[in-house]
């Protein structure tokens, strides 16, 4: 008995050795220390600090299949309460991004406070909303969502509707093992959201070296924008998009304007800090050329009157027409391409 | 597995378990304490705290690069923001990876950090848009101020030194940033409202403006100093510094408690090893211990070891060999399988019993082998006391001893039996004597004793050898056994004798006498019924001497002594006979052993005496003598050789006798040899065929002729036919022997042996002696008549002289002599004489004057 003992031990050793070997490496699982992507592929790198504005990166890396997924949601209307509003109908892609319109209109004929800001290069946006009340493109989409003025749906029902479609559920459990959540749901979307970027316009191929890319006006244009100052708030990658400022600097834009209501208070309503009153977001100038109306109220429906109404609240100028002429020029050459594919 | 689980029961084990576990887990607790922080949960650690401070100071430096105009681009300072906040986040997650511990000290910090980090971002919002308005401010402001300038009159002095000092005092402000800065630009700014009411229209806008945004560069450089601050990371108090301090400490002793566990787990190991070495060793000692066990287990002897329900636990290879069951035959069932049915219930409880009380048992016991067969074995038991003192197992060793008890048989039959017929020896036979007289003694029952002999059984042996008298010996013990019941015994004394024990015989003497004769008929006629020994066909008889007895008043040597005597008596009648023992015979016996002692010394005493019967021719002329002997003893007067001669023989007195008898008789010859008419007669003596066939006979005689220095021819040794025929061969030789000295030789008694006529011729016999039986019934017995006529004719016609002894009337001689016969001896002619009287009568040739006493 003792004679086949000493080989039990030998076993009971080994069997011990492996077991705290296995402890060991489960126990001690190092978290990935993977960095979740922020506003994906934000700049990072420091080079590019210096310079006001700065081109669009030519590529993104995404997810083929999530963009391909996230675009197939993002047409979808049944993301809506009554399955027709989608997220396409008040960001129209082949329209810029948005509809042209000074309000939107949401499911049942309701309309939204603001205007429509534009879908594309959205990714490049430190904050979502004239208010800034989303910080990532994921938190963006809860609000149109739930607004009873918007989709009007909530994540139950959506949830509900899309594991209806054997395809969504295909697609979603080939892609995320959680299968279809509104985490999963919010991804899909977000990452199809970061892949409409609108690279190459004139003036990007104008900072990337090519000195003929912008004509001479185009050129005293930006050169005036500058000059002006009013690259102080409208700079970065997106011309714009990464801070918030008063809208009446100078001047007091909502006096004159008047009907003051809650939307006009911008950051105020999210902070409840008096000095923010009044405060938005500063938006992308990129593709301004084709968004139409201008301003959380829609007030501009030109860029000539957008410009104006800057340049005298904001800067206390006046300016002249061949001033907001070639402003308006420079303007026109921050359209960039959406290439219709899924970003890289 | 479940014996493991039972064994948990036994509390020593129980408690051996509960040490094992507590061990184990004390030592998977210091091997996991002894980890130290892991180096990449620490690494990720450190980098990120790092990290998180370098982007604290990164702000720092933007945000003034910012405001000192050298960066225009809000995205890098967003970026870093961001990357703070992730870093932030990440922090906090750390805690669930354990790397960071979840105390209130790091909870604390933790929050404190986090705080910081919403407060930066928040004064970072403020700071870009402030410091967008002061830039567009510092940049109209001398626009203006230069519009403004242009157009008023170059004489007012007082309006241009406004517009002047608030340009002045506004740029200094953007370097200084001081108190005293910031007071001049707000006089400045008084100063130029006073002055704004009164000027022109076209110059008041721009003025107008120009305090505006005075008035935006006033208000918000003094709001940027605070924002400095707090965006700014002077000192060594960065984001995270705190946060690294103290998980710095914390890591510096989770490595110092993780080392001491470490240390502990070291000594553990060592502990462990040294133990380790030590049971090896000591294993291998017990290894050896448990070999030579397990050698002792698979010995030649059977083990079966039982458990304290007496079922079968282990057996060795020594057990199947014996019991013919194989281990998995046996494990699991009960030593009953073994049982042979030979032993009662009594004699298993007795061996039990005696297992409980003294813990060991030895006996015989007779198993069932698993073929079927019966056999014995020796067995051992010994019971095995647990630690409780209560019986843990049987431990049984055991051999069989089937040959031992084979052997032991064959030597109680060897010592107790006669291993030619079987039968029981003289040994057992005295003691079952012994065992019935004392049995019959209580009950007065009588019992016999048939001493019974073969008669002429050495004849046979040698004529036809020891092979066939060996059947005939067992022939007869068969015999013997069918005469007798079952309750008797029938035993060989050795040689041809047998005793037959008869007990039962009832109280009554006659009774028994007679049932005793009756067995005693019986076996003589079941003796003489013929037997086939080998391939010829013999007749056999015997003699039986039966005794009886009744009670111990004699011992057993006494009563076989009695029917030996009675046996000899029915022999000396002349055989096929029985006779019982009675007191006479016991006389006889006794004086017969008085004629003994006096024999012995009537040598000595020179009490013999030689007598002579003369032997006459048809002539009536004398030709010799037969020398007899007489023994004349002082008490018992004379005594005749048929007295003495066969008791002479038995006790081989014959010997000295025979020789003094023929040193007589040479001596005599001699004597004789000078008186003329004795010296031509022949002296016959009767030689005795135990005389004649010592070794040394022809020597002896030749010696006595030497020493007497008789002439040899007149010595004529007279041979009966039953001493030549006892010897045939030897006979020749001597006879040849003595023959050449010049003796000479007579056949006496002849034709009352069985001698065959072939023997005859080849004996170199000078005379044959018609024995006198025939010679008395010449006349009256015609066949005894034509016996003798026989013999003459036959004596004659192969040269032999024939005499005949015992004439006795003068119609006996005239046969004879008619017959052919021409010598004669008898009464007629004279009895035997002593020598005077023979010398006599011989001198005056008258015999018959003294011849007439019978």
């Amino acid at each position: 008995m003792i004679i086949k003992s000493g080989r039990l031990v030998l076993a009971l050793a080994l069997i011990g050795l492996t077991l705290c070997a296995t402890a060991y490496f489960f126990w001690y699982s190092t978290p990935t220390g993977h960095d979740p992507q922020v506003n994906g592929g934000q700049v990072d790198d420091s080079a590019d600090w210096k310079e006001p504005i700065t081109p669009i990166p030519l590529e993104l890396k995404l997810d083929k299949r999530k963009v391909a997924l996230g675009r197939r949601l993002f047409h979808d209307p049944r993301l809506s309460r009554d399955d027709t509003i989608s997220c396409a109908h008040c960001h129209n892609l082949a329209n810029g991004g948005m509809d042209n319109l000074p309000h939107s209109t949401g499911i049942s004929g309701k309309q939204t406070k603001v205007n429509t800001l534009t879908v594309f290069n959205s990714g490049f946006n430190f904050r979502l909303f004239w208010d800034g009340r989303a910080a990532t493109l994921e938190d963006q989409i809860d609000f149109p969502m739930n607004n009873p003025c918007e989709m009007g749906s909530s994540w139950y029902e959506v949830i509900g509707k899309l594991n209806k479609d054997a395809e969504y559920r295909r697609d979603f459990k080939a892609i995320y093992p959680g299968g279809i959540q509104s985490g999963t749901v919010k991804d899909a979307i977000a990452t199809f959201e970061r892949s409409l970027i609108t690279p190459n316009s004139k003036f990007d191929r104008f900072l990337r070296g090519d000195k003929q890319a912008l004509d001479k006006d185009e050129l005293a244009g930006y050169e005036l924008f500058k000059s002006l100052g009013c690259i102080s708030c409208h700079q970065g990658m997106n011309v714009g998009g990464n801070m918030y400022e008063k809208l009446g600097i100078v001047g007091n834009y909502f006096a004159d304007r008047g009907n003051i209501s809650e939307v006009d208070f911008g950051r105020y309503n999210i902070t409840k800090n008096d000095e923010h009153r009044y405060d938005f977001r500063v938006p992308s100038l990129r593709n301004v050329a084709m968004t139409a109306p201008y301003f959380h109220d829609a007030s501009a429906d030109s860029l000539e009157k957008a410009v104006a109404t800057m340049g005298k609240y904001q800067l206390g100028v006046d300016l002249s027409g061949e001033e907001i002429t070639m402003i308006v020029k420079f303007l026109n050459t921050l359209t960039g391409i959406y290439r219709g594919e899924a970003g890289a | 597995m479940i014996r493991f689980l039972k064994s948990m029961r036994a509390k020593k084990n129980f408690r051996q378990l509960v040490f094992s576990v507590l061990a184990v887990s004390a030592l998977l607790f210091m091997f996991i304490r002894a980890q130290p922080v892991d180096p990449d949960m620490h690494n990720l650690l450190t980098r990120d705290l790092r990290e998180l401070q370098m982007r604290d100071i990164e702000l720092g430096e933007a945000v003034l690069q910012h405001h000192y105009r050298m960066l225009h681009n809000y995205d890098g300072v967003v970026a870093i923001m961001q990357r703070m906040e992730t870093l932030s986040a990440r922090l906090k997650e750390h805690q669930q990876y354990r790397s960071l511990p979840d105390t209130p000290e790091f909870n604390d910090e933790l929050k404190d950090m986090q705080q910081r980090i919403w407060q930066k971002a928040a004064v970072l919002e403020e700071f870009k848009s402030h410091n967008a308005v002061l830039k567009n401010s510092f940049l109209y402001l001398p626009r203006m101020v230069s519009v403004v300038l242009e157009r008023i009159a170059f004489n007012n002095i007082g309006w241009h030194e406004a517009f002047e000092f608030l340009l002045r005092d506004a740029l200094l402000m953007s370097v200084s940033k001081s108190e005293v800065a910031h007071q001049n630009l707000k006089q400045s700014i008084t100063a130029i409202d006073r002055i704004i009411p009164g000027m022109p229209d076209d110059v008041r806008s721009s003025a107008e403006l120009a305090s505006r945004h005075a008035k935006l560069i006033l208000e918000h450089e003094k709001l940027i100093i605070g924002q400095f601050a707090q965006l700014g990371s002077h000192g060594k108090n960065h984001v995270g510094t705190g946060l690294e301090q103290l998980y710095l400490d914390y890591y510096q002793d989770q490595q110092l408690a993780a080392s001491r566990y470490r240390f502990v787990l070291f000594l553990s190991a060592m502990l462990m090893l040294g133990y380790a070495i030590y049971a090896f060793y000591r294993m291998r000692g017990e290894e050896q211990q448990l070999r030579i066990a397990a050698t002792a287990f698979e010995t030649q002897e059977g083990i079966m070891i039982l458990d304290a329900a007496r079922r079968i636990v282990k057996v060795n290879s020594a057990f199947s060999r014996i019991t013919g069951y194989s281990p998995g035959e046996a494990v699991g069932r009960t030593p009953d399988m073994l049982k042979s049915g030979l032993h009662d219930e009594e004699f298993f409880r007795e061996r039990w019993e005696t297992l409980a009380r003294d813990k060991y048992w030895q006996g015989e016991i007779w198993n069932r082998h698993k073929g079927g067969r019966i056999y014995p074995i020796w067995l051992t038991t010994t019971a095995v006391s647990g630690v409780d003192g209560h019986v843990s197992h049987y431990v049984s060793v055991f051999s069989d001893i089937t040959l031992r008890k084979q052997a032991e048989e064959q030597i109680h039959q060897l010592a107790f039996y006669d291993p030619l017929t079987k039968l029981p020896n003289r040994r057992l036979l005295v003691d079952r004597l012994r065992h019935t007289m004392t049995a019959g003694a209580r009950k007065m029952d009588h019992g016999a004793v048939l001493f019974i002999d073969l008669d002429n059984f050495k004849i046979l042996n040698d004529t036809r050898g020891h092979d066939v008298g060996d059947l005939l010996l067992t022939e007869t013990a068969r015999r013997l056994q069918d005469c007798v019941r079952g309750s008797d015994t029938v035993a060989r004394l050795g040689g041809d004798e047998f005793i037959v024990m008869l007990e039962g015989l009832g109280v009554e003497e006659a009774q028994a006498s007679a049932q005793a004769r009756a067995v005693g008929e019986k076996i003589l006629s079941t003796i003489r019924l013929p037997c086939r020994l080998g391939d010829f066909e013999h007749h056999s008889t015997c003699s039986i001497g039966i005794s009886l007895f009744h009670d111990q008043e004699i011992s057993v040597d006494e009563l076989l002594k009695r029917a030996d005597t009675a046996m000899y008596e029915a022999k000396s009648a002349g055989r096929n006979a029985l006779r019982f023992f009675d007191p006479s015979m016991q006389a006889a016996l006794e004086n017969r052993s008085l004629l003994d002692v006096d024999l012995r010394h009537a040598l000595s005493l020179k009490q013999f005496a030689l007598y002579y019967q003369i032997q006459m021719d048809f002539e009536n002329r004398p030709i010799g003598a037969e020398v007899l002997l007489r023994w004349k003893h002082p008490i018992r007067g004379v005594v005749t050789p048929v007295e003495f001669i066969s008791l002479a023989e038995e006790t081989g007195l014959i010997q000295p006798i025979g020789l003094w008898v023929l040193e007589t008789a040479c001596a005599q010859i001699k004597e004789w040899e000078t008186s003329p008419l004795i010296s031509g007669l022949q002296l016959a003596v009767n030689v005795s065929a135990r005389q004649f066939h010592q070794q040394d006979f022809v020597q002896k005689v030749s010696e006595v002729l030497t020493k007497t220095g008789a002439a040899p021819n007149r010595l004529k040794i007279e041979l009966t036919e039953s001493a030549v025929l006892d010897n045939i061969n030897d006979t020749i030789t001597k006879m040849h022997a003595l023959k050449q000295i010049g003796v000479r030789f007579s056949m006496d008694d002849f034709g009352t042996g069985y001698s065959s006529l072939s023997y005859l011729t080849q004996l170199p016999l000078d005379q044959l002696k018609i024995d006198r039986s025939f010679v008395r019934n010449i006349g009256t017995k015609h066949t005894d008549s034509v016996i003798v006529q026989t013999i003459i004719g036959m004596g004659n016609s192969l040269g032999m002289e024939v005499i005949a002894e015992g004439v006795e009337t003068e119609e006996q001689r005239t046969f004879l002599h008619d017959a052919g016969c021409l010598a004669y001896q008898g009464y007629l002619y004279s009895k035997p004489l002593p020598l005077k009287d023979f010398e006599n009568a011989v001198q005056c040739g008258n015999f018959a004057q003294i011849g007439s006493v019978l």
